[in-house]
């Protein structure tokens, strides 16, 4: 009975396997011409020659100037996917101590008398979210791809909000529509938050109250 | 193993690109470029494309330089963002289009890998192509770029298990294309052990 394909690359390497696997393959001629040759397959691989890229340097640096004028692209994929993950997390998220304490309750935010949270509250709000965030572990160096698509996205978004409030802000003209977009920079900023947290948590994080207290 | 851990990007240029000198952003593009294009290359295989994600790349390697503390490779961490960017390309709808979808979640592009392999030559280069994007993108990352099965299952959401196993099928389909006198056998090692 010869060693499976899986186990040869472990023993390849240097994978613990069974004792016994490692001494049929030492004994077996098939067994080990196999693993040689995946030996030196994966050196072919290494060496194979490099690419050479065009130049793409003029390309990067006129997108990155026109980057600030040119707000990134919503993308209705990636929408879909912050969404949907921002719901799975909320949750969770709202075990951080932090968060807790950065995000109190819509229903408990001081409102005018036309049912609107002021401005003041929505911007203090998104600081607080923001200092929170910061408080968050780095992002794993191995991250899911649909975490990252999802946090590029709110990221994205909130860029664009941000230019968006900085127009306003100067022309000072409406305020109700600077109020709905600090409202909306704090809703992107929860789901971030949310997508973050849960991303730390399965990555190992753990928060504790004492940290909540700081 | 992986050309990125050969390159030495002093912390002199990503200090400077941090506060936007386009010269040390210029110098950290022309350290990285090749080995950014090549293992686009080698996930993505489309050239037009590749070029598209090294473009995106570097913009947000420029743009995120302030979250990048040290405390590794600095070539390793643009290392993961061009992973991170080949990936989400090859599982976008987008891309989905252009290729087949199969019963392992595999998509390949045979006229491409067709192409390739010609113009450089190489029945490896072929035969790399010519695997579904899931398999070739684990072969690479783990055989040539180092990655753990611990991490490529990070990657995909998935078990390591379900790394070790896309990782032989591959290897079976490598060795199917390379040496196909002989591909038909290997289901011989495949018994108890």
């Amino acid at each position: 009975m010869h060693a499976r394909l899986e186990t040869l690359i472990s023993l390849r390497d240097r994978q613990p396997v069974e004792a016994a696997t490692a001494a049929h393959v030492a004994a077996c001629a098939q067994c080990a011409a196999e693993l040689r040759r995946l030996t030196a397959l994966r050196a072919k691989m290494a060496s194979l020659p490099a690419f050479s890229p065009p130049e793409l340097w003029p390309a990067i640096a006129a997108r990155r100037a026109a980057a600030p004028a040119t707000p990134p692209r919503w993308r209705w994929g990636n929408i879909a996917a912050a969404g949907s993950l921002a719901a799975l997390v909320l949750a969770l998220a709202a075990s951080f101590p932090q968060y807790r304490t950065a995000t109190p309750a819509t229903s408990v935010m001081p409102r005018t008398a036309a049912g609107a949270v002021p401005l003041a509250n929505l911007v203090e709000r998104s600081q607080r979210l923001e200092a929170t965030l910061r408080q968050l572990p780095q992002r794993p160096a191995v991250a899911v791809v649909a975490n990252s698509a999802a946090i590029d996205a709110l990221q994205s978004r909130i860029q664009r909000l941000d230019v968006e409030i900085a127009g306003n802000a100067q022309e000072a003209s409406d305020h109700a529509r600077l109020q709905e977009l600090w409202s909306q920079r704090v809703n992107l900023l929860n789901s971030l938050f949310g997508v973050r947290y849960a991303e730390a948590v399965h990555a190992g994080y753990r928060a504790t109250d004492e940290q909540g207290a700081l | 193993m992986s050309t990125f851990l050969d390159i030495q990007v002093p912390p002199e240029w990503v200090r400077l690109a941090r506060t936007g000198d386009p010269g040390a952003q210029q110098r950290i593009y022309a350290a990285l470029a090749r080995p950014v294009y090549t293992l686009l290359r080698r996930l993505v295989v489309r050239p037009a494309v590749c070029e598209e994600l090294v473009q995106e790349v570097f913009l947000e390697v420029l743009r995120k330089l302030g979250s990048f503390h040290g405390t590794g490779s600095f070539a390793g961490w643009v290392r993961s963002i061009a992973v991170r960017k080949a990936l989400m390309h090859l599982r976008s709808p987008w891309n989905a289009h252009l290729v087949s979808d199969s019963d392992d979640c595999a998509l390949t592009d045979p006229a491409t890998a067709h192409e390739e392999g010609e113009d450089r030559g190489g029945d490896l280069e072929r035969a790399l192509n010519a695997l579904p994007y899931l398999g070739r993108s684990i072969v690479w990352l783990h055989d040539v770029e180092g990655y753990t099965h611990a991490e490529i299952a990070q990657l995909f959401d998935r078990s390591a298990s379900f790394s070790k196993s896309q990782l032989a099928r591959a290897h079976q389909a490598l060795r199917a294309a390379l040496e196909p006198q002989i591909g038909g056998q290997v289901c011989t090692l495949a018994s108890r052990h």
